[in-house]
């Protein structure tokens, strides 16, 4: 019994082992923000995914500034813009002194629906038109990046985790029952694994996307793209979690369960499958940065989000000539927040592996 | 009569060749055949590998048998399907050898003996608590363990846990499989006595299955030898200690008593696996 006279579950115990691990902790808390930031995307936001201004294409970011020449210390404001062409017709933006548009807080804007259910018009910031704010520069159509790399963190960081719910589920309950029953049952469902296994996923992936018509709609091609990851992805962890029910179903917690007379349902989800859990948490954090580059890998080759709707992926498909990368470096950023929340999900992944591991190897398994 | 055995047999296929062919059968039980009166207490003692397990598993239906007929309380339910035999698994309980890997780790205390209450229908949550009390007093635990977890017990703790468990259920026929075997010769003692203690209380008659006949002397009023799947000699308690006919019995008194395990040297299989009388309800092979 530990101090405060209430008994602890190991689990909770490995648990208390994750948080003295400091990088996965702080990684943990980037990814609670970076989720945080995609559920309150469209309040965080200054602008709406489709607001454009084609008069700031390949806008750069915009400096938000609280010193003016004349009045000194101001409250922050950002500067109008010129554009001029110089002679081999770039596009040179200044900052034009003469217009000062101050930032303004919890200012109305584009109409949203907060949580997808309370309508609302105000956003955290924003500047009073005509000026426009982009802190992080615009796209070729003088989208606002910021606003867009936030609406499309909601695809990209979604994907990941209901794709990967859908093969968690799948695969538990695939590989717990195959492994629970044996025999015939168990070796169809083996083989078909292999299958799924033995085809390389992005080639599966290209081929199911492929399968399907190429005109849909982007709610359409999300779900297809969360189920075609799903598709590919509970093979491989429910030929783990078979070999775990297979030594379990011997354990004689389990023949206790039996003797008691439960269902064989039952056993595999009370007494089967909890005890794969340390092992499949750790199996699917470290699964979902697959499924996010998937879902980037296919937006990037323009079989995935289509535009005017974002992804980290579609956003960075314009980056792909080097030409734009050169004029307007600033498209790339989508690349380095796919690059962090893989790396961050990587790094609790393993955390989470090396806290499990005490009870893995107590659990007696793999 | 509470169990009858008749024949049973469980032959496991052995190792299989590099190239898949089967090399014949460990014959696990090979034709076993008794019979358990109500209160009437027998133990199986036999050298490990001799298909007590198996036998008790048998019975339990945890597994199927190959061949002979298991008839409990006059149903005969043998062939009987899992949900046919629902009704009877309340009535035969089981107590496991390992303590350590018969309580499901994730479960407090409270839940382990709950989940064995799922079947009593019309029980409100209070009852149920209370029951659940009274079997922890019954097996001598405090009450302080009820949300507690099964690595927090020592092995002897666990065990009456796991007796706890199975007594929920009211069982009319409790196997208790090596279920002292892993513990120490004090703790032994302890839950010997206990199983004593409750037996009247709740109404059991016990197939206890052991490796050490030392242990089982206490606890059963007839005694099965074991060996290599068959029972070589079958009598009241007294008359195996007192007069062992059986070599291999005399093996096992002896090695009881010095507290060491010869390995039995001859071969059941020249019998024919019928036992001859002795007088005094004595069974002897050969
Ligand atoms: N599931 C199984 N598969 C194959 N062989 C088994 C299995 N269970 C038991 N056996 C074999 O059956 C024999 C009897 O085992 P067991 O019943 O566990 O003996 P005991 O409990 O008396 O030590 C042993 O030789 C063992 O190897
Ligand atoms: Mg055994």
């Amino acid at each position: 019994m530990n101090k405060e006279g209430k008994s602890a579950s190991q689990f909770s115990i490995a648990f208390k082992g994750f948080k003295r691990n400091r990088a996965a902790l702080f990684c943990g808390w980037i990814l609670a923000l970076l989720y945080l930031a995609a559920i309150f995307a469209d309040f965080l936001s200054p602008y709406s995914y489709r607001n454009e201004d084609r008069g700031y294409s390949y806008c750069p970011p915009m400096s938000i500034r609280i010193w003016d020449s004349q009045k000194g210390l101001t409250r922050p404001f950002v500067t109008g813009i010129s554009l001029r062409f110089d002679q081999f017709h770039k596009r040179i933006y200044e900052p034009d002194f003469s217009k000062e548009y101050p930032v303004k807080f919890l200012t109305a804007g584009d109409e949203y629906l907060l949580l997808g259910v309370f309508p609302c018009r105000y956003h955290l910031f924003g500047v009073d038109a005509p000026g426009r704010i982009h802190v992080w520069g615009a796209d070729s159509r003088g989208r606002d990046l910021f606003s867009r790399i936030l609406y499309g963190s909601r695809v990209s960081l979604s994907i990941g985790l209901i794709g990967v719910t859908i093969s968690f589920v799948i695969g538990l309950l695939v590989g717990g029952i195959a492994g629970y029953y044996g025999g015939r049952l168990d070796n169809i469902v083996m083989r078909i694994c292999e299958m799924f296994m033995m085809v390389p996923g992005f080639y599966l992936m290209l081929a199911l996307r492929a399968a399907f018509p190429p005109n849909l709609n982007s709610l359409q091609i999300y779900l297809l793209i969360v189920v075609i990851f799903s598709f590919i992805g509970w093979a491989s962890l429910a030929r783990v979690i078979r070999g775990m029910s297979m030594s379990l179903r011997e354990r004689e917690f389990v023949l206790a369960a039996r003797a008691i007379g439960l269902s064989d349902f039952s056993i595999i989800i009370k007494h089967i499958l909890p005890h794969t859990l340390s092992y499949s948490i750790v199996a699917v954090m470290l699964s979902i940065p697959g499924y996010i580059l998937g879902e980037s890998a296919l937006s990037l080759l323009g079989l995935g989000i289509q535009d005017p709707y974002a992804s980290w992926g579609n956003l960075l498909s314009e980056a792909m000539g080097i030409v734009s990368i050169q004029f307007a470096p600033w498209i790339i950023l989508p690349g380095f927040f796919i690059f962090v929340t893989v790396m961050c999900f990587n790094i609790v992944g393993d955390g989470l592996r090396d806290c499990l591991d005490p009870l893995l190897r107590f659990e007696g398994k793999i | 009569m509470l169990l009858e055995l008749k024949n049973i047999k469980k032959y496991f296929p052995a190792k299989t060749s590099l190239f898949g062919r089967k090399k014949g059968f460990v014959r696990a039980v090979d034709g076993v055949s008794l019979t358990i009166q109500e209160g009437e207490n027998l133990s199986l003692v036999g050298e490990s590998g001799s298909g007590k397990t198996t036998l008790g598993r048998i019975i339990l239906k945890l597994m199927p048998c190959d061949e002979g007929g298991i008839i409990f309380d006059g149903k005969d339910i043998t062939r009987l399907s899992t949900g046919k035999m629902r009704p009877f698994r309340k009535d035969l309980q089981m107590v496991f050898q390992d303590p350590y890997n018969s309580l499901d780790p994730r479960f407090t205390v409270r839940n382990i003996i709950r989940e064995a209450m799922v079947f009593e229908r019309g029980k409100r949550r209070n009852q149920r608590e209370e029951k659940i009390r009274a079997l922890l007093s019954a097996v001598n635990l405090p009450l302080d363990t009820l949300n507690r977890f099964p690595h927090e017990f020592s092995g002897g703790e666990r065990q009456r846990i796991a007796i706890a468990r199975a007594l929920s259920m009211n069982p009319k026929l409790l196997i208790l499989d090596e279920a002292v075997s892993s513990l120490d010769v004090l703790v032994q003692d302890q839950i010997i006595n206990l199983l004593m203690d409750i037996q009247t209380k709740f109404n059991l008659t016990y197939l206890f299955i052991s490796h050490n006949l030392r242990i089982v002397r206490k606890i059963s009023r007839k005694v099965g030898v074991m060996l290599k799947g068959k029972i070589v000699e079958m009598a009241p308690a007294e008359e195996i200690f007192n007069n062992p006919l059986h070599p291999y019995t005399k093996q096992l008194l002896s090695a009881a008593l010095e507290y060491k395990v010869i390995p039995y040297q001859g071969d059941p299989d020249k019998t024919d696996g019928s036992l001859r009388d002795i007088g005094n309800g004595h069974f002897v092979a050969g």
